[in-house]
């Protein structure tokens, strides 16, 4: 019996042996690799038109009509496009593409993958991405007179509505703007999917390299474009990102020489490695702000612009920055944040108790008031704990005369209760979809986009008109002045306190040089070098 | 009751937890307080279009519509799509699950092939100075947090000293052998890939030690105590009495009837290792069904989240099932009932 098994599973196991075909070794080795330690367990698509976790191998894989050249977010450049026209009223778009554009497929790219990029968003089912594109008006109704070939090298895009035009641009440089190959993505399209299950984890683009794989939970690796003709062939010929959540894990790898670049760094641990000859620290200011939100119904108190400008000059923003964020972020008071056209380095508020209290008194709330405070568990922006810096604004706030109950949610909760109305404060932040200054303006001071300034329930009209006016510009002086008057009047009145402005930190192998990165694009692989 | 009637007793036993553990999970994941169609798009994203996709995901249809539309599927095999990344939560389990029985597989044996030995040199200088460090080393297993032992070993094995390969299931400049069972170790053996095999199993050193540790400590203590009670039996005595030498004593006569309760907790933990392995799969970056619950959880992936319970509670009921059946082989005495 036991002799029986043991045959059976001897040949069993040469069967399969003699099934499954031979291994292929990697076909480039650690000098022609960048392995760089992220926590990737959010991902869920690298589909273009579909992803919103992890956007930096997608800017890799794909080309855009226009681009932001790394490390400067204000302009776009063209890059699919040789050149582009916009209208007088800035709704109407012409771009003309470049010749000979190759996808990896070796299809040529023209002006029909532009026009199927532009379906796909509208029309794929539960996209998370999508209202980048809708909120232009475009949907999929629309979306064939909106979006033209009008000939096989020129688009032309006619907006239904008035849009910001430095909006709409930026957009195009976006992740969602990588245009597809639509021949390849077509020959995968699965029950009316458009080809979103394929692309979650395959690629169709024009960029510098192409997705190699794609191991849920386990790494993300790029490999070359061999037919990549939009600039030449990067020298970095391997990136992967291992999928390692904890903190000192990724640290150990750095510290073995497993990975050159570790992303999700603690401030303690940035701060340990800056003594350390054998690595650096590359630091950028993140497109984002952690806040603290006020709604003016809920508390009575609120009502009044006066206590609001109380909880502003009752915080400690020196105390936050460099105690509780050990220089892991920059002093930040206005809605547009470092990086973007229209930031103003202006710092109008500091810790003062006393005018604080004359505030309060002023607002008739001279004996304080009560609100609770919603937290979320876990970290705040900049990888502080979200209950210290709770912690930290509760005293603040305490010797000013307003007591704080904390009431801290798992972030899923949180976010049910502001987004229903239903906060009295919340302690939260808002991090960059595309880099214009209207992706800040609006959500904090037009409430008739039913974002933040609506969940507070501020509803001031000349704000949303200001937000409004300086987003159908283009970058000019004209349109940093209204930012400048929107950024006076929001600290003036608006129902938040801005807190600080996270940055972006990776310990870096000195053996990689040339490490260009935003907080858009992420790292430059074509110019990064490795020795 | 002959074997058959009492598993097919057991059987149907075990299809009504199933229902039960649904009907449970399926009620507690709707009254969170949380929308899952803002944890899935992201905050960022406008109240129209979280209506439109609730509207997609069939979640504004009434609860137990909704239920009765799972159950349907469940009966026909499907356990839904997960909201999170589109994919049928079949085609995940199938990804994550060979991951975590591997892991659990290995710690369980980790902790038999260290437990059970630990236990008898244990039991057989009670109160001596083995018997004093296996305690040590039991007690640690027990009460030391797993995410400790683990960030402790690898920042000693594999960071300082380098003898231990870091996390993950592969070095990244080992290809991974072609998807046979998805356990990686047992791929790269059935594919005859020995670099990745070796690679393979020097990254499951760690992971399974950890992951097994508090087994073990269990393992150790239970043998011992139970190896204990029975080298008192009469039958040990005559087995002496009859001249059968001392290892023969406890190899045969004593540990085979000791093993009983070992068996029942090995059985029983080996469901926990499998459900419990989310820290240990976190920090060894071990792309398993833990950290894939827990994705869900905070996704409030509901069709995910409902059929991990379900894989996890068929597990349990599987090893249960198996313990009873072993326990019967191994003590004659004991009827199916």
């Amino acid at each position: 019996m036991r002799r029986g098994v043991a045959i059976g599973l001897a040949l069993f196991l040469i069967g399969v042996w003699a099934a499954v075909p031979g291994r292929s070794a990697p076909a480039y080795g650690p000098q022609q690799t960048v392995v760089i330690a992220e926590d990737i367990s959010s991902v869920v698509s690298l589909d273009p038109q579909v992803g919103y976790e992890f956007l930096i191998p997608v800017h890799n894989v794909y080309s855009n009509l226009v681009q932001f050249p790394t490390g400067n977010l204000t302009q776009v450049r063209p890059q699919l496009a040789q050149s582009y026209e916009v209208s007088k009223d800035a709704r109407t778009y012409t771009f003309h593409l470049r010749h000979g554009v190759k996808f990896a497929s070796g299809n040529t790219l023209s002006a029909d993958d532009v026009v199927y990029t532009f379906e796909r968003v509208v029309n794929i089912p539960k996209d998370p991405a999508s209202w980048l594109i809708t909120q232009m008006g475009i949907d999929a109704k629309n979306v064939d007179q909106v979006v033209k070939a009008t000939d096989p090298y020129t688009v032309v895009i006619a907006l239904p509505k008035p849009f910001s035009p430095g909006a709409f641009l930026s957009i195009m440089a976006n992740a969602v703007g990588g245009i597809v190959d639509s021949k390849t993505v077509k020959s995968h399209v699965q029950n009316n999917d458009w080809g979103s299950g394929w692309l979650a984890d395959h690629s169709a683009g024009s960029g510098p390299y192409q997705l190699a794989r794609w191991e849920r939970q386990v790494a993300i690796e790029l490999t070359p474009n061999p037919n990549y003709n939009l600039g030449p062939a990067p020298g970095i010929k391997r990136i992967v990102w291992p999928n390692i959540m904890e903190n000192t894990v990724q640290r150990d790898a750095l510290g073995r020489g497993d990975v050159d670049i570790a992303v999700n760094l603690s401030a303690a641990q940035i701060a340990a490695l800056r003594k350390e000859s054998k690595y650096y620290v590359a630091q950028i200011p993140d497109l984002g702000m952690e806040y603290l939100g006020m709604d003016v119904k809920n508390v009575p108190a609120f009502a009044k612009p006066q206590a609001r400008q109380a909880v502003r000059w009752a915080i400690d923003y020196d105390g936050i920055v460099k105690s509780l964020l050990a220089g892991n972020a920059l002093p930040l008071q206005g809605v547009i944040p470092k990086g973007l056209f229209g930031y103003i380095s202006d710092l109008p508020f500091h810790r003062d108790v006393a005018k604080a209290k004359a505030l309060l008194q002023e607002a008739g709330f001279g004996s304080g008031f009560t609100a609770d405070l919603l937290v979320s568990t876990g970290s705040a922006a900049g990888g502080v704990s979200a209950a210290d810096l709770a912690a930290k604004i509760k005293n603040d706030l305490g010797a000013a005369g307003i007591t704080v109950n904390i009431r801290q949610v798992a972030a899923d909760e949180l976010y049910k209760t502001y987004r229903g109305q239903q906060s009295q404060m919340v302690l939260a932040n808002w991090f960059v979809d595309y880099p214009d200054p209207d992706d800040f303006a609006k959500p904090f001071a037009d409430y008739t986009q039913k974002s933040l300034a609506w969940r507070l329930q501020y509803y001031s009209d000349p704000a949303a008109k200001l937000a409004d006016d300086a987003g159908s510009m283009e970058n000019t002086p004209q349109r940093a002045a209204l930012y400048k008057r929107l950024n006076d009047m929001m600290g003036q009145d608006g129902p938040f306190a801005i807190l600080y402005q996270p940055m972006i930190s990776y310990g870096v192998s000195a053996h990689i040089h040339n490490m260009v990165f935003d907080a858009v694009n992420g790292p430059d692989f074509e110019r990064m070098t490795k020795q | 009751m002959s074997l058959f009637r009492f598993l097919a007793r057991r059987t149907g036993l075990a299809i009504f937890v199933l229902f039960g553990v649904t009907v449970i999970t399926f009620a507690l994941s709707h009254v969170v307080p949380a929308d899952p169609v803002v944890a899935y798009l992201g905050d960022h994203a406008p109240p129209d279009l979280v209506e439109k996709v609730r509207h997609e995901l069939g979640l504004d249809r009434p609860l137990p519509v909704q239920f009765v539309i799972y159950l349907d599927g469940l009966l026909h095999g499907n356990l839904g799509i997960s909201v999170m990344d589109s994919r049928p939560v079949t085609q995940d389990l199938a990804q994550y699950l060979p991951a975590t029985v591997e892991l659990s597989t290995a710690a369980m044996l980790v902790a038999i092939a260290i437990g059970i030995p630990t236990g008898i040199v244990s039991a057989l200088h009670k109160d001596g100075w083995p018997d004093q460090l296996a305690r040590v080393f039991a007690l640690g297993g027990a009460s030391l947090p797993v995410f400790y032992v683990a960030l402790l070993l690898l920042g000693l094995l594999y960071s300082r000293l380098g003898v231990l390969p870091g996390p993950g299931q592969l070095s990244l400049f080992t290809s991974p052998p072609p998807v046979i069972t998805g356990m990686v170790a047992v791929d790269a053996l059935l594919s005859g890939d020995w670099p990745a095999l070796g690679d393979a199993l020097r990254h499951l050193v760690l992971p399974a030690f950890v992951l097994g540790y508090y087994s073990t400590g269990i393992i150790t203590r239970m043998t011992r105590s139970s190896l204990l009670e029975v080298m008192r039996q009469d039958y040990v005595r005559t087995a002496r009495a009859k001249g059968v030498v001392e290892r023969r004593v406890v190899l045969r006569h004593a540990l085979r009837n000791a093993l009983l309760p070992t068996v029942t907790v090995i059985g029983l933990t080996y469901g926990s290792l499998l459900s419990g392995a989310v820290l240990t799969e976190t920090i060894f970056s071990w792309p398993g069904i833990g950290r894939y619950a827990t994705n869900s959880v905070t996704n409030i992936d509901i069709p995910a989240v409902l059929g991990v319970t379900l894989v996890i509670a068929f597990i349990y009921s599987v090893a249960n099932l198996v313990v009873d059946v072993l326990y019967a082989y191994l003590d004659p005495q004991i009827r199916y009932t």
